[in-house]
């Protein structure tokens, strides 16, 4: 295979240590830096997540002021986002996209470099806003002013530190797509690519598309505040509930760029632990593209409250439940390339049905919120929380934990401890839903979001809450010590790792040469 | 095929005007890059002009700077894609003609005093180089190119330029 950037095929010196990684760029190195640094941000976030979890353990106010709860929810959410779901799946592109489709590296490897790099700084920039005057960003992920326009010092910093981020994740973007169009093998047609490469084409599409609304709204909140314009300002004439239309115009498709690629990791999984070819490829292409195309279009089902005519929510509240209808296209397609398949069940496996049902159960609740009259009650309470964690978690998460499994001895060469992994799945799953389900019940009964303290009837099952969550992030511990085993040594990982894998990142070695694919691949 | 060789009518390749294009892989033409783009540019605009007739026009330089930066990119890529390398081989000369459309760097010598050379990498893991050397000058091909495909065009080279010994 041959680059289509010909004067990027650099022969420059390769350094050593720390300059190796300062320097790099090697789309296997680069999406190394990503998931290291994702799998620490997902270690940051998670400690805010615990935060949050033992100051709600019971009710009173136990260890925080509610000030800093209300920033370590903040916190927690750009951190989960940003820093740790985004960055992991970049990172799985930069290592994966390049061997799917026999190249030898991404087209941009500078820019590659550059948007890695960015993101050390953002996050070194946000998580410095907790140590201003008048504390971290307490307003919530969605920044929604004016709420969020009395943050302290640290509101320009926090907008900086979103520019950042955005700038980074549109460069990933921007490779993503000149690589996929660009440097596929020949014989690689757009309808033969794995479905992780059409999922994160999507997925890039659907970045290009929406950062400049959030690069644009998170810019007026910083002109509202220290420039005397008034976009967002009802006493100067604008509009505070606009805010929320450009917020929810970016944020519901960023919904999707943290799901899509989940549904490629999935993709590639089951047909693999199913030794049978995926279900309805050209349906799932299909699917994933009108999933990315409804997401443009049903972002207010997330202010159903704010006062919109009836005509409105009934628009949002009817393209919302059309998901359902691609997205179950999806679960379909991957139940029916496990029926009737020779099964086993490793550890990647696991996570992917635990994948498919449990974001199942986060599409369910996602539909009862869809409806508007029922939204009314729902908005804005536990209920809501726990259909987004479900999404997020067990979704976004698990899926990036089974792709971690499924291709770790690809890229370091050694086999897994399967044996320690099954443990991880299954204390994983136990305490995920010991963490999420009774947040339905609270929800519905009636308890809100972003609160520090609580009503007497909700304790047991914010205690239950609680105790799921630190066991599922002492869990990660022990994902931790099995990646770190695997990357020192283990069993030597054959090339073609799993019986049923197929695709041409197994026709490299394990692990893959610095440069892949010094022969062109063949594709069938 | 990434190296297509064609051969004067009649002739032998020992003899006869020998022709060599190398080029880059390109998986989707210009045309494609441009449809793409306007179908990413087209949504990103309506939606940023929009908000800007509606007053909210800070969204639109972010949407024109982010497109700008995406063109520029299938813009590289494609022009990339556009580079060629034709080695020709007439008698006694040895032409090397690279660039895109036209010639932008051209390099001669006597085809019994070029010699071809896979120099290996500096750096294990690294690709080599393939290069023509004559008289002290030297000229780099197929930095593009797979190592097969380097080690095939460096094959086909040295059977036509059997002259010089060969150095790897």
């Amino acid at each position: 295979m041959s680059s289509a950037t010909a004067h990027e095929a650099h022969h420059e010196e390769h350094p050593s240590g720390i300059m190796r990684w300062i320097t790099t760029t090697n789309h296997k190195d680069i999406g190394t830096l990503y998931l290291w640094f994702a799998f620490i941000m997902l270690f940051i976030g998670g400690a805010m997540a615990l935060v949050i979890r033992a100051e709600l353990f019971q009710p009173g106010l136990q260890f925080v002021d509610p000030q800093f709860f209300n920033s370590m929810t903040t916190m927690h959410a750009l951190i989960m986002i940003f820093g740790a779901v985004m960055p992991a799946f970049t990172g799985l592109a930069n290592w994966l996209i390049p061997m799917m489709i026999g190249a030898p590296d991404m087209a941009l490897p500078r820019m590659n470099n550059w948007s890695f790099w960015i993101l050390p700084f953002a996050f070194t920039i946000l998580l410095s806003t907790l140590f201003m005057e008048g504390g971290g960003p307490a307003g919530g992920w969605t920044l929604y002013p004016p709420l969020t326009l009395q943050t302290g010092h640290a509101l320009p910093f926090v907008i900086l530190s979103i520019h950042m981020m955005g700038l980074s994740s549109i460069m990933g973007a921007i490779n993503i797509i000149a690589t996929v169009l660009n440097m596929r093998a020949p014989g690689m047609t757009l309808m033969k690519m794995p479905l992780f490469v059409w999922t994160w084409l999507i997925t890039a599409y659907l970045l290009i598309a929406v950062m400049p609304v959030l690069a644009g709204g998170v810019t007026m909140l910083l002109t509202d505040k220290f420039f005397g314009t008034s976009f967002f300002n009802a006493a100067g004439g604008g509009d505070p509930v606009m805010f929320q239309h450009i917020f929810w115009f970016f944020g519901h498709p960023e919904v999707y760029i943290l799901i899509l690629p989940s549904f490629g990791v999935i993709s590639s999984i089951v047909p693999t632990f199913a030794r049978k070819p995926l279900f309805g490829y050209s349906s799932m292409v299909y699917a994933t593209a009108s999933i990315a195309f409804l997401s443009f279009i049903v972002w207010a089902h997330h202010m159903f409250t704010v006062g919109m005519p009836l005509s409105g929510e009934l628009f949002f509240m009817f393209a919302t439940m059309l998901i359902a209808v691609p997205t179950g296209v999806k679960v379909f397609n991957w139940v029916a390339t496990m029926w009737k398949g020779a099964m086993t069940f490793e550890t990647p496996m696991l996570f992917a049905l635990g994948f498919i049902i449990m974001f199942t159960i986060g599409g369910f609740s996602g539909l009862m919120l869809a409806i508007a009259p029922a939204d009314f009650q729902y908005h804005d309470s536990y209920f809501v929380v726990a259909h987004f964690h479900y999404v997020l978690v067990p979704g976004s998460v698990f899926a990036i934990i089974a792709a971690v499994y499924y291709w770790l001895p690809k890229w370091t060469g050694h086999m897994y401890n399967e044996r320690l992994g099954k443990i991880h799945f299954w204390l994983s799953t136990i305490f995920v839903n010991l963490t999420f389900f009774p947040m339905h019940f609270v929800g519905l009964a009636g308890m809100p979001r972003r609160i520090p303290d609580y009503a007497l009837q909700f304790a047991d099952y914010n205690a239950l809450s609680s105790i799921g969550a630190f066991g599922f992030g002492l869990s990660q511990l022990l994902f931790l010590y099995i990646v770190i085993q695997a990357v020192r040594g283990g069993a030597k990982a054959d090339d073609k790792v799993w019986e049923g894998a197929q695709g041409l990142e197994w026709t490299l070695p394990s692990p893959p040469p610095y440069h892949s694919f010094s022969t062109p691949p063949v594709v069938k | 095929m990434p190296v297509e060789a064609t051969c004067a009518p009649g002739g032998k390749q020992d003899g006869a005007r020998v022709q060599i294009v190398v080029r880059p892989n390109q998986s989707l033409t210009w045309n494609g890059n441009k449809l793409f783009f306007g179908m990413i540019a087209g949504v990103s605009l309506a939606v940023a002009g929009a908000l800007a007739f509606l007053g909210f026009w800070p969204v639109l330089p972010f949407a024109g700077l982010e497109l700008l930066a995406l063109g520029w990119a299938l813009y590289h890529c494609a022009r990339c894609g556009q580079w060629r390398e034709v080695i020709s081989i007439d008698g006694d000369r040895v032409e090397v003609a690279a660039g895109r459309g036209q010639p932008e760097r051209r390099w001669s010598a006597n085809r019994h005093w070029t010699q071809v050379a896979v120099e290996p990498p500096r750096f294990r893991g690294h690709p080599t180089r393939l290069v023509l050397r004559s008289a002290g000058r030297r000229v780099e091909l197929g930095a593009f190119l797979t190592e097969v495909e380097r080690r095939r065009l460096a094959r086909m080279l040295q059977d036509l330029l059997p002259a010089a010994p060969t150095v790897r």
